[in-house]
Formats: structure tokens, C-alpha cells, sequence
């Protein structure tokens, strides 16, 4: 992790946990894994505050453990998980979706958690019959201000929330290691396994190879918990290497799926924690379906979210660690498919395909092309299928009489004949419910393949079974947002020229200044300075190649390129210090006002602001709330272009 | 043996010989019998010879060797007209300056060559410039050196450096013009014109009317959009940094192009007053710029 983020994890801890948190959590990511005693020599604390803080931190899952024996002795080590830190940010986004998916009381069992950091069902039951509810808890809310005004739901519609978020992978188990530093749980996992496997008497090269190999599968099963498909891949592994502890708790969670099945009932013993990975998953949909809206319009993206929602539950988290580099390129059965048969089965039927803006510019298109045929370019060009083609049947009958299009009809696929005949059955009332169906699915399938055609590559054609199965090319996609919110970055800060310096270097790779300006028909002593600044920020970087054995300047070639990786990192980092920016400006801001607050807070003056504040003090108050708003926003606008940086 | 022709009647061949030699087209070469045929009289070899020394010492005709053959070439008279100012200097250079014809030459390159000393190389290239039968021009790959070339010749694209360089400078509002005008064509022919106005439609999918290399070409040609003469492959040129712009993109295979929605860019980095700070690197907690001061923050909270 990277200072800045150091800096911004310590100033949300401070923000939400107060002073002795963030100074803990300071020293931690200062310094790394600490004992108890270290972190107290550090802070100059009392070591009873110090151990009440880090029980605090442990429970919202903020610093994780791990006991080692040393000299006999059982030594507790503490980490700070930044990345959790960093996730106090997305309470607001993460109770909104919720909310839109599972209703108020999702959003109560939500911001519960997400303020308990993890806990038991039983408990949160109990605890709720007499607490009370709390619909909005976003960033800034932070402080468990208890709202009393509610109607308490039934406990029985709590726990079917609660199983079908967990369903859905939103909520899951807590599970040993979900406390436990990362590293040790893996190297306490690979010296098990070194340790069992030695006694295959395999080669050095390769036991390291066979545990490197066991590895990946045991850390996938620990990362993806209560998949019954990995039981299946439990054989490979001997069986005994399985800690004891955590085969118990496998066992118990397919009980509990069971239960689930049958009774439909949450085992109220389990505790339970926010998935944040899987609400990245979701984040990241609605991402790519904003970038679909802004290239094909709204009912593409429309129909592009549907898709991406049914395979959502496929996708356990944005990027997999464990996975192979390209496994899922190498193999494309691995490949999560989906057809438009199986779409249109769920297709919301509110979506209007027909008539939407797709369907009525047909008219215009038909005579589009026919003027660039009729420009004699493209006469004998081939269309790799027949979709130019027209479906809609008003289009089809008004321009049935022009006969210039009758050759075009000849070469239509089969399908698009058939749907043709489809609309000309109409009046005959055959089976009306099954030809709009069809319909449906042809125009359905249409806008997957303009999804799919697009360079950005939305959708990928796997088959043609079911009118189509597509999947998704995750990790691409990921790389080409990432690469837009650069070119976004690069375009704003040095105009449209950076951008086309910056799009020219990375489609040719290296390149010499020269070379560069005749591409870009730019003048080379206008793009000096915009390369230099390019390469100041991180976006592009320089490679001197000697001509000569000695090096000297006037007979070196300069190459600028484009490293991807390292432009991205540097562009995180500094949106880190931005978001940092952001946050102590709303604390410069409200320290500014401090007394004005104090008294805004009282719950008198809060009954009756009119009365007891002045005209002034309301103006002001007024500008604090309109100013903590806009770098409010402003954060959750960087998160948004941090998710896609560093999480998509 | 016929009495000597005296110096007038052999002017007068003279000249006959050359009006004749220049019927013929200006490259052809003439072999020593040929012109021969063209001096009146049978076995005139003397007179031949005498005529010969005449035209040459006029410039009327230069000699050349084809194998182990001499040969001649008439000299167009505007030429033979020209060399008669010139001093035996300026009309060898002006020799090295023709030869290099469109490319034009170095001054560097001509002293080597007619191995003069510089100060009359530079005497002689005045004198040249002074008559206007050479001029100086200036070169996009090498801008600091003096080229010559003649008077009348218009340099070639490697000088100048192609359509879009107008005095071996980069003409930015030319091409920007045209790339304007190019984009918009292309968004005019890769979207469907919608009957409610701002609603967003596509084209089908597979659709191949998107205009190609040669359409924008012959769109650019036909739309007095400008006088200069451009190729297509300067076209492609446009094209292709349209594609680096992000304006538009290749499609059906790279033969076609055709605009793209390229999405707002709104990003929650540039938007922010960090995102465009030009003190962001020296921005600290408790350093010279910081948060708490920054005026930036200030300007855009007040915004």
C-alpha cells in the first residue's frame, strides 16, 4: 500500500472511531504487524486502552491477529487490513443497493452490520426486538445515532432477508480466517502441506510445484467458503490436510445449506459479516452498463443489465487471486454462458423493445444504406449476416414496393425469413402470445450482438445455441475501464493532444518523438512539453537506447512508452491523496464552525432552529451544509474512480 | 578541299543545327553521325567538328557519355540564354543545383562537390539568387540547413514535408480544420437520424454502410473543403488520428470507419480540485500547501 493510502485509511479511522483508533491503526500500517507490547511502546498508551481499541478495531474486522509460538511462548501479532479500512467509504453505496434489491428491512440488517462488523444471527434478533431501526447510515453518519421512530418488522421476514442476502453471497459466514493475517494463514497453510506432502518423498522441484499447485485450491476454498462445487475439488488434496477446525465448520455449512433448501429457515447460530467483494461485483455491472448506455443508448444498456444480472450470482468477486493468469481465456468452457433463450425467460417484460429508439430509426437506416450503396462503394461487400436486415414489419411492408431491396431479401438468414413470416401471420391471430415472444427474443438478441460488435466488447459470441449464448470477458473489460478513466484523467490535464500522444504510444509501443509527431500531425516542439508532463505524472515513461557502446546524448534514441500498470498505480496513489484532500478540507471546514455546530447540535436549538438561531449563523450554517455536501460528493466520486481503478 | 568556311557561315550552321536539334523532344540524344547528317555537305568531319565546338562553347548543346559513346543533348534556349550571364563558377554549380532537381541541395553538399572554397560557392549562389535562377528553400527534416534548388522547381513532399506543411512549418489550423470537418461527416453518416430529437439509436448489428477510406476521401475531394491537393493515403493519415483521438473507430474489419459516443468525461479525480493542481506533488499535511490553506478548495467550494 502506498502512503497516501496509508494517510486516507488513518483519516476515515479518525473520522469514525476516533483518535486512539486511527492512532493505532496509524502506527500499524506504519510499521506492520506488531505485539500487543510494541504498539503500546509505540502509542505511549495505556496497554488496557490499547487493548480495548484493537478488541474494537478486531470486531469491525479493521486489524486481524494471528497467535504464533515464539520461545514457548504464545505471542499475538496485530495487522491493520487496510482494505476494510478503506471500505467505511462504500456503507452509503452498499446500503443504498440493498436497499433497492431487499427493501428497508435489507438496508436495516445492513447498516446493523455494517456498524457491528460482524455478528450472530441469534443475537441480532434478540437485539433487535428491542432495538430499533436505522434506515439511513451513510459516511457521514457514522456515529450510532439511534433514531426512535420506527415500526419493528417481524423477526420471521428478518431471517428470510437475511438467508437470501446470504444466498446471494452478500452476507457470509465469518470464518476463522477471516480474522487472521493473511500471511500467516497462508503460510501456515503451505508448511501444513509441505509437511504432508514430504512424505510422498517427491522431488524438491517438485513438491514445491505440488504444494504451489494445492495451494491455489485450498486458498480458493477458503476465499469462496460454502460452494458445495468445491467439494468435489476437496479430493485432490489428501484429506487429512485439511485443518481440523475449518473442515468442522465445512461440514456445518452444508448443513445449514440443506436446512436452507428444506425449511427455507437461517441457522441462527452462524455469524455473520458483509460480503464487500460481491457488492463490487454489482458495482461493477452498473458501471459497465453506464459506459453501454453511453455508447449504444438506453435500451442496449438496459438490455445489457438484465444480462449482466443473471449472471451476477456466477461471479463471486471482481478479480480472482487465485485463479490462473488466463484460465478462463485458455478454457472457454470454463466460461460463465448465457443464452438469449435463457435471458428472455426473466426478461422484465416492462422493457420496451419494439418500439423503443432501436426499432423506430429503422426507416432512416434502411435509407442510409441504401444512399452509401447507391454511392457505389460497398455494392458487393459481404454482411457477415443478415441483420441489416429489417424486423420491424411496418419498415418491411411500407418499403415493399421499392424493388431494389428485393436482392437484399434474398440473401436474409433463415431465421429473419421466418420472423418475417412471423409478422405477416399476424392478422391471421396464430399463436399471437408465441410470435411476440420470438420477436422478442430476435430483438433481444439483436442488441447483444450491437453489445458484442462494439470494440469495447461488451458481450462475447461463445455459441449460437439458444439465439445466442454470450459471456463476458470480465478481465478485459476491467482493463479498458481502467484504461478510459486514464485517458479521461490524461484528457482533462492536457487536452485533447495528451490524449491522442497518450493513445498513439500505447497502440504503437515505443516510440521516438519524431516518429510520434508525424503520427499525431503535431508539431514536435508543441509535444515536448506535453510528453514531459505525461511522463511527470507516472502516464508515460522513457527508455534511452545507446547507438554507440559509449552512451552520449546527441547519440542515444529516446523511446517514450506507455506502461498500463504503472500509469494506473501512479493515477491510484494520487487519487488516494485527493480523497485525503477531500476529507481534511471537511474537517478544516467544520472546525472553522465549530461553536456554530455545538449549538446547532443542541437538541433545544434542534426543536426550534428559527427561534434560537440568528439570520446570520443560519446563512452560515447553511454554507457548511451546502460545502460538507459538495466534498462529500466529491469523495464519492473519487471512490468511484478508485473502484474502477484498483477493483474492477 | 573546300575553302574554309569562315566564322560567320559557320554561326549560321550553327544555328540551323540547333533549331533543328530542338524539333526533336527535349531528351533525346544525339550521336556524333546523326548531328553530322544535320551540317550540310559530304564528309564535312572538319566542319562537323568546328560546328560542334560552336554549339558547346554556346551551351547550345552539352555532351554526355552513353557507354564509350559521346552524345549530346540539345539545351532549351531560355537555358543557353541564362548560362551566357553566368561566370564559370555559377554555371557549375548551377549544374550540381539542376541536377538535384526537386530534392534541392546543401551548400555543404556543393562545396564538397565542385570542391570550391566556400567564400566563392557563396559568391556564386548570390549571384545565381540575385539573377533568380536558383532559390533557397527550407527543409522539414533538416530546418537549420541552407537548400537550393532552381528558381522555377516547386520542392518535393520529403522537403516540404507533405500537404500539411506550409513554409516547412506544421499548418495546425489546416489540419484541424479538416479534422473538424471529417468528424463531423463521420458522425453525420454513423448514427440514424432519429425522429425525437436527442434520442439515441443504433445502427443493426452487421451493419456495413459505414463510410470507408475512399468514401471520406471522395467526401473531402467533392466538398471544396480545400485547395490543396491531398492523396488518400493523407486521408488515412486524418483518419488515423481521428482513431487516436477517440473520435472514431474501425470497424467492419478495418475497411470502414465510423464515429463513436465516446462517454462524459467526468471523472471523480479531475473533477476534484487535486485533479488539477498544479501544486499537488508539494501538497502535505502541515507543509507549505496543505488542505487547510489551499486556495483551490476554496474557489471551487465557493463555485
Amino acid at each position: 500500500m502506498s502512503q497516501n493510502a496509508a494517510e486516507l485509511c488513518v483519516l476515515l479511522v479518525r473520522d469514525i472511531y476516533g483518535e486512539v483508533s486511527s492512532r493505532v491503526v496509524s502506527v500499524l500500517l506504519e510499521l506492520g504487524r506488531l505485539s500487543v507490547t510494541q504498539l503500546v511502546d509505540q502509542l505511549e498508551l495505556d496497554s488496557k486502552i490499547v487493548m480495548e481499541t484493537l478488541a474494537v478495531l478486531i470486531q469491525q474486522h479493521l486489524v486481524v491477529h494471528f497467535s504464533h509460538l515464539e520461545t514457548g511462548r504464545k505471542v499475538v501479532y496485530y495487522e491493520c487490513e487496510w482494505i476494510q479500512v478503506y471500505e467505511l467509504l462504500r456503507a452509503g453505496r452498499i446500503i443504498r443497493v440493498v436497499e433497492e434489491r431487499f427493501g428497508s428491512n435489507g438496508a436495516l440488517i445492513v447498516s446493523n452490520l455494517l456498524q457491528l462488523g460482524h455478528a450472530r444471527v441469534s443475537d441480532f434478533l434478540t437485539a433487535y426486538g428491542t432495538s430499533t431501526k436505522k434506515s439511513k447510515a451513510t459516511v457521514n453518519t457514522n456515529a450510532p445515532a439511534i433514531e426512535d421512530e420506527l415500526s419493528i418488522t417481524s423477526v420471521d421476514i428478518l431471517k428470510s432477508v437475511m438467508a437470501d442476502m446470504m444466498k446471494e453471497r452478500f452476507l457470509v459466514q465469518v470464518q476463522e480466517h477471516h480474522m487472521h493475517i493473511r500471511t500467516d494463514t497462508r503460510n501456515t497453510l503451505r508448511a501444513q502441506l509441505t509437511s504432508q506432502l514430504r512424505k510422498s518423498q517427491l522431488s524438491e522441484n517438485k513438491l514445491g510445484k505440488e504444494v504451489d499447485r494445492q495451494m491455489k485450491i485450498k486458498m480458493q476454498e477458503l476465499a469462496d467458503g460454502d460452494t458445495s462445487q468445491h467439494a468435489g475439488m476437496k479430493r485432490k488434496a489428501a484429506p487429512a490436510s485439511k485443518p481440523k477446525s475449518k473442515k468442522r465448520q465445512k461440514v456445518s455449512i452444508y448443513d445449514l445449506i440443506d436446512q436452507e433448501e428444506e425449511e427455507w429457515e437461517i441457522n441462527e447460530n452462524i455469524v455473520l459479516r458483509i460480503n464487500y467483494e460481491k457488492f463490487l461485483v454489482l458495482f461493477r455491472n452498473a458501471e459497465l452498463v453506464s459506459l453501454a448506455e453511453s455508447r449504444h443508448g438506453k435500451v442496449s444498456s438496459r438490455v445489457y443489465a438484465e444480462f449482466l444480472k443473471r449472471l451476477e450470482e456466477k461471479y463471486f468477486r471482481c478479480r480472482e487471486p487465485y485463479s490462473g493468469d488466463d484460465d478462463e481465456e485458455d478454457d472457454p468452457k470454463k466460461r460463465i454462458k448465457l443464452s438469449v433463450l435463457e435471458l428472455s425467460k426473466t426478461f422484465s417484460k416492462d422493457i420496451d423493445l419494439e418500439n423503443s429508439i432501436v426499432a423506430a430509426p429503422r426507416p432512416s437506416k434502411t435509407k442510409a444504406r441504401k444512399r452509401s450503396y447507391s454511392d457505389g462503394e460497398d455494392e458487393d461487400e459481404s454482411r457477415p449476416n443478415g441483420y441489416g436486415k429489417k424486423v420491424n414489419r411496418k419498415n418491411k411492408r411500407r418499403k415493399g414496393n421499392s424493388g431494389d431491396d428485393d436482392d437484399d431479401d434474398d440473401d436474409d438468414d433463415n431465421d429473419i425469413s421466418d420472423l418475417e413470416e412471423l409478422y405477416d401471420d399476424e392478422e391471421e391471430g396464430i399463436d399471437a402470445e408465441n410470435r411476440r415472444k420470438k420477436i422478442r427474443m430476435e430483438l433481444l438478441k439483436q442488441h447483444m450482438q450491437l453489445l458484442a460488435e462494439d470494440s469495447w466488447k461488451f458481450v462475447r459470441l461463445e455459441s449460437n445455441r439458444g439465439f445466442g449464448e454470450w459471456s463476458v470477458n470480465y478481465k478485459e473489460l476491467g482493463k479498458l475501464m481502467r484504461h478510459i478513466e486514464l485517458e479521461k484523467v490524461v484528457e482533462e490535464t492536457f487536452g485533447e493532444m495528451g490524449l491522442r500522444l497518450l493513445r498513439i504510444i500505447k497502440d504503437k509501443g515505443k516510440l521516438e518523438e519524431k516518429q510520434i509527431a508525424s503520427i499525431a500531425l503535431l508539431k514536435q516542439k508543441e509535444i515536448r512539453s506535453i510528453l514531459t508532463g505525461l511522463q511527470e505524472n507516472g502516464y508515460l515513461h522513457l527508455q534511452e537506447v545507446p547507438k554507440t557502446s559509449i552512451p552520449q546524448i546527441s547519440r542515444t534514441y529516446f523511446l517514450w512508452f506507455h506502461d498500463p500498470d504503472r500509469a494506473i498505480q501512479s493515477l491510484i496513489t494520487d487519487t488516494y491523496k485527493a480523497m485525503s484532500r477531500a476529507i481534511q478540507r471537511t474537517n478544516v471546514e467544520r472546525a472553522k464552525r465549530s461553536s456554530l455546530l455545538e449549538k446547532w447540535e443542541r437538541s433545544d436549538v434542534q426543536a426550534n432552529v428559527e427561534e434560537y438561531l440568528t439570520t446570520s449563523e443560519k446563512r452560515e450554517l447553511e454554507i457548511w451544509l451546502s460545502r460538507e455536501e459538495k466534498l462529500l460528493g466529491q469523495l464519492m466520486r473519487l471512490d468511484r474512480t478508485m473502484m474502477i481503478l484498483r477493483d474492477f | 578541299m573546300a575553302a574554309q568556311p569562315s566564322q560567320t557561315s559557320i554561326d549560321a550552321i550553327a544555328k540551323a543545327v540547333y533549331e533543328q536539334c530542338l524539333q526533336a523532344p527535349s531528351d533525346y540524344l544525339f550521336s556524333v553521325s546523326e548531328l553530322q547528317d544535320l551540317v550540310p555537305g559530304k564528309n564535312n568531319l572538319e566542319l562537323t567538328q568546328k560546328v560542334l565546338n560552336e554549339l558547346l562553347r554556346t551551351r547550345s548543346l552539352s555532351a554526355l557519355t552513353r557507354g564509350s559513346q559521346t552524345v549530346f543533348r540539345s539545351v532549351p534556349k531560355d537555358f543557353a540564354d541564362k548560362v551566357k550571364n553566368m561566370t564559370a563558377d555559377e554555371e557549375m554549380l548551377y549544374g550540381y543545383i539542376q541536377e538535384s532537381a526537386r530534392e534541392g541541395i546543401w551548400t555543404k553538399q556543393l562545396k564538397v562537390k565542385s570542391n570550391m572554397h566556400s567564400t566563392a560557392v557563396n559568391k556564386a549562389l548570390k549571384g545565381l539568387e540575385r539573377k533568380k535562377y536558383i532559390k533557397s528553400i527550407k527543409s522539414v527534416n533538416h530546418p537549420a540547413r541552407n537548400i537550393y534548388m532552381l528558381y522555377e522547381l516547386t520542392p518535393s513532399i520529403e522537403v516540404t514535408g507533405g500537404p500539411w506543411f506550409t513554409d516547412s512549418e506544421l499548418d495546425k489550423e489546416f489540419v484541424n480544420e479538416l479534422l473538424t470537418a471529417i468528424t463531423k461527416f463521420m458522425i453525420s453518416k454513423s448514427f440514424p437520424k432519429l425522429p425525437t430529437r436527442g434520442a439515441v439509436g443504433s445502427f443493426p448489428p452487421g451493419y456495413t454502410g459505414y463510410p470507408t477510406l475512399n468514401q471520406v476521401y471522395l467526401w473531402v475531394k467533392s466538398s471544396n473543403l480545400t485547395e490543396v491537393d491531398l492523396a488518400e493515403a493523407d486521408i488515412r493519415s486524418l483518419l488515423d488520428v481521428l482513431v487516436y483521438d477517440g473520435k472514431i473507430e474501425r470497424v467492419v474489419g478495418g475497411t470502414a470507419y465510423r464515429a463513436v459516443r465516446r462517454p462524459d468525461s467526468i471523472n471523480g479525480f479531475t473533477e476534484s480540485p487535486c485533479g488539477r493542481c498544479p501544486v499537488f506533488t508539494l501538497c502535505k499535511e502541515g507543509g507549505p500547501v496543505s488542505a487547510s490553506n489551499c486556495v483551490y478548495f476554496e474557489d471551487w467550494l465557493n463555485a
